[in-house]
């Protein structure tokens, strides 16, 4: 068990989905338990990037929404990553939408964001030396 | 140099940044890092929360950020694993959070309580039952 706290958000999708390939294809990520609905689709998926968990869950109370509706978000998940520039290449290609293209930032990030294909945002980042602008 | 491998860091919009960042301190215990503040007083700060970082914002809608007031709901809920779900929730309610359901083992594998935070964010309290 983790003995410091973590995040692990649970990101909406729509109902009826059976396909989260997206996330095996952008990310390298593992899916490690799926709870499926009756009829085949997915009702929660937990997932896994290179040790960052999190999980993809089906709207089942009002309050939840699908960012692609909303066409925005709440929440934007910050993505810490070895190589920012090959992650989003590899989601772009997977099916994302780019958002803002890798940059190194004065305040010491390369950062660069995507929307993927159920609407969520990702910042993909890593540190890098600050530069005094 | 940070050594994780990949880090989740999510960034969560609100309205009112300021007292946002109050209110995480108070209901988390969490430790500013950073705090910025425009000139219109809005904010972007980071927090930690016993070293989970995470970012918090005043919404900003040209860039498809918004609040959960906003949209009335949210997109993504915050699983936040810990040590002793029981008093992180009780605290968290205790500094203004709405209890949805209170900590219990789920038959999911998790001892999990739901909260709603007083800028409407749903944090998923919670840890491996093994």
């Amino acid at each position: 068990m983790q003995s410091k706290p973590i995040f692990a958000p649970e990101l909406t999708i729509p109902n009826g989905v059976t396909d989260v390939e997206f996330y095996k294809n952008a990310f390298g990520a593992t899916e490690l338990r799926r709870f499926s609905n009756d009829d085949g689709t997915i009702h929660v998926s937990e997932l896994e990037i290179n040790g960052a968990l999190f999980h993809l869950h089906e709207i089942t109370q009002n309050y939840s929404l699908s960012p692609d509706k909303a066409d925005g978000t709440t929440v934007t998940i910050g993505l810490f990553v070895e190589d920012v520039d090959a992650v989003i290449n590899q989601a772009i290609q997977a099916g994302a939408k780019l958002k803002s293209p890798a940059q190194d930032y004065f305040y010491g990030y390369r950062q660069g964001s995507f929307v993927d294909p159920f609407g969520h945002h990702w910042q993909i980042q890593k540190t890098i030396p600050q530069t005094n602008e | 140099m940070n050594s994780y491998k990949a880090a989740i860091i999510p960034t969560l919009s609100v309205r009112n940044g300021a007292a946002a960042v109050d209110f995480y301190k108070k209901a988390f215990d969490a430790e500013e890092l950073m705090c910025i503040t425009g000139d219109d007083g809005s904010v972007v700060a980071e927090l930690s929360i016993g070293g989970a970082r995470f970012f918090l914002a005043d919404e900003s809608p040209e860039h498809g950020n918004f609040s959960p007031e906003s949209l009335g709901g949210i997109c993504i809920r915050i699983g936040l694993l810990v040590e002793d779900p029981d008093a992180v929730a009780k605290k968290a309610v205790e500094a203004g959070a709405r209890e949805v359901y209170p900590v219990a083992d789920q038959d999911y594998g998790y001892r999990l309580g739901l909260v709603i935070d007083p800028f409407g964010h749903h944090w998923e309290i919670c840890k491996p039952l093994h």
